[in-house]
């Protein structure tokens, strides 16, 4: 008992006393980190307090107090662009969600299938964002691409699909779900895989049928995991950002501008860097809110692993 | 022989299941690959080929669009040496600070631990630009922009906790009585890290090197944003083959397939690592 306490305070294991001996492992990342963000992140917040603008020689970044949060909140192309987000989100999410699901039900009840179809279907989902993006434009082009030409050989699209205000937003959503619903078939399939096998053979015995299996053990099972896809497909879809520059480049007007895109307009288009970083503060508040509330969901469900 | 029928029917219905599930997973998988074999084939049109409006299948090869690209007279060998400059120096900043820090979350108990955790996570989930623009003003100062330190340094944003994460995991999936054996033996903290816990997690770290490599290469935005004209990578170059004159659809398709081959073998064979390290451990594959 007296041996494994030293031995114990040697490696300082989950040992109160000594908070400080884990930190000498700890010091590159801290200063890491405080290079690629804490200092570059509280510079950013006194710009976002000044007039600052590399092409507008007027502006000489002086104080400004909040008029550049004031000014996002009533930018209606702002919040436009929030709204298409939101947009990208309710559209993108629930279809990606059940067709991973159902896809991965059919995988993880046939190993075989599964050996041969899934190094095909993971393709989009690990190939560069930007030659996803260079797919959906060669591939809707209504004059030489796979899709457009079918697209107007059954008339169902008259002319260009993304120079179309209406239909452009669309087709960025209908990437984002080429791309990312592979996403969740892997990590949906591999979640069922792992799932214990005792209270479906429990279940098998009490003569319960393949629904009420599905709806009684699978679905609690997998909550844990659910909750870890949606959070990460959540934050992801509110960045989206290399396959809206390549296909449409936010145009036509700016009918596919996300909030990510704005952001990057505002800053390295416009160069008005003082009213582009309140942008950017507004967008990560939001998105750290977002964290927090699923990590916290997250950590009440499965308290060990974070 | 009631009961006999009914077994040949559920056996009837459990092969017509099977059936339809997969004939519905090879049209999914359908759907996912030949958008990008599409890609992967016109790199092998010439011009007139790839604004063909007939959709055939039958055509000339030619590696014509890949030595414009890549030879002498295109720039795209320059971009693919950065592309793998940065990829591999990446890989190797966030293991050295990377694998340490995961082995201390594993097995000390570290004050506001979990804050830091926390941090790290928000690294990875705020939007592109949330991180890109802070680095940009600061690299302005330091006069970083547009040199591969810049863009290396801006892809450990993503894969400092990527190698946390995966890590961490892995280091607590190793009892810590192998530690406690070790230290009974005489070894040091750092000697029981380097030559005990290193070489059994050995094979778990070359995958997460490949991981993070992958998702350095892929990237786009920071490398775009910060690398500039001098520090492009291959993704990076693209907008600039689309321009006012026309786009360069051979050049593009040729630059895709060099782009995405390679991280298609690996992904592959990494599968496993793949589910972990796209949820960040959560789920194991």
């Amino acid at each position: 008992m007296s041996d494994r306490y030293i031995n114990d305070a040697q490696i300082g294991i989950g040992l109160r006393k000594a908070p400080w001996k884990g930190f000498k492992w700890l010091w590159p990342i801290i200063i890491l980190l405080a290079i690629i963000s804490l200092i570059p992140w509280l510079i950013m917040g006194s710009y976002s307090f000044r007039n600052i603008n590399y092409i507008d020689p007027s502006a000489i970044g002086e104080y400004v107090g909040l008029d550049n949060y004031r000014k996002a909140l009533h930018d209606s192309e702002f919040i436009d662009s929030l709204w298409l987000t939101v947009r990208i989100i309710l559209v993108c999410l629930p279809i990606e969600f059940l067709v991973g699901f159902l896809v991965a039900l059919c995988l993880a009840s046939q190993m075989k299938l599964k050996k041969w179809t899934l190094p095909f279907i993971i393709i989009p989902m690990v190939i560069s964002p930007i030659v996803v993006g260079l797919i959906g434009n060669l591939n809707l082009n209504p004059d030489f691409g796979l899709i457009g030409i079918t697209l107007k050989n059954l008339g169902l699209v008259k002319g260009s699909i993304l120079g179309n205000y209406k239909i452009a937003p669309y087709a960025i959503m209908a990437l984002d779900i080429w791309q990312w619903t592979p996403f969740m078939i892997l990590i949906f399939t591999a979640g069922l895989l792992s799932l214990p096998k005792a209270p479906f053979e429990a279940a098998s015995v009490d003569g319960a049928s393949s629904w009420q299996t599905l709806w009684n053990i699978k679905l609690p099972l997998l909550s844990p995991i659910f909750i870890i896809a949606v959070l990460l497909r959540f934050t992801d879809l509110f960045k989206i950002f290399d396959t809206i520059l390549i296909m449409t480049g936010g145009g036509p007007g700016s009918t596919t501008e996300n909030s990510n895109f704005f952001a990057y307009k505002i800053n390295f288009k416009f160069w008005s860097l003082g009213y582009g970083s309140a942008v950017v503060m507004l967008l990560f508040i939001v998105s750290f809110l977002v964290c927090l509330i699923f990590v916290k969901m997250v950590t009440s469900k499965n308290e060990p692993s974070t | 022989m009631v009961i006999s029928n009914q077994k040949i029917n559920n056996k009837k219905n459990l092969i017509l299941i099977n059936t339809l599930r997969t004939i519905f997973v090879i049209l999914v998988a359908l759907i996912s690959c030949i958008p990008f074999l599409w890609i992967v084939m016109s790199a092998f049109k010439d011009r007139m080929d790839i604004m063909s409006p007939t959709l055939s299948l039958f055509f000339k090869p030619t590696l014509s669009n890949f030595k414009e690209a890549f030879g002498p007279s295109g720039n795209f060998s320059i971009y693919l040496r950065n592309s793998l400059v940065i990829g591999i120096s990446n890989v190797i900043l966030c293991l050295i600070t990377g694998v340490p820090a995961a082995y201390s979350f594993s097995r000390y108990y570290i004050l506001g631990a979990k804050h830091l955790y926390f941090y790290i996570l928000t690294t990875r989930m705020c939007p592109g630009v949330a991180v890109a623009l802070p680095l940009y003003i600061w690299f302005k100062n330091l006069n970083l922009l547009g040199t591969i330190p810049g863009v290396i340094l801006a892809h450990t944003t993503f894969n400092l906790a990527l190698v946390i994460y995966l890590m961490k995991s892995l280091f607590d999936a190793i009892p810590k009585e192998i530690d406690r054996a070790a230290l009974v033996d005489g070894y040091s903290e750092w000697q029981v890290f380097t030559k005990v816990i290193l070489p059994i997690a050995r094979p778990a770290i070359a995958s997460t090197a490949f991981l993070s490599f992958i998702f350095s290469w892929n990237e786009f935005l920071f490398a775009m944003i910060l690398g500039g004209r001098e520090a492009r990578t291959l993704p990076s170059a693209f907008p600039g083959l689309v321009t006012a004159l026309g786009t360069y659809w051979g050049q593009l398709c040729a630059v895709s397939a060099v782009v995405t081959i390679p991280v298609i073998i690996m992904a592959i064979l990494l599968q496993r690592y793949l589910v972990q390290g796209l949820t960040l451990g959560a789920v194991k594959g």
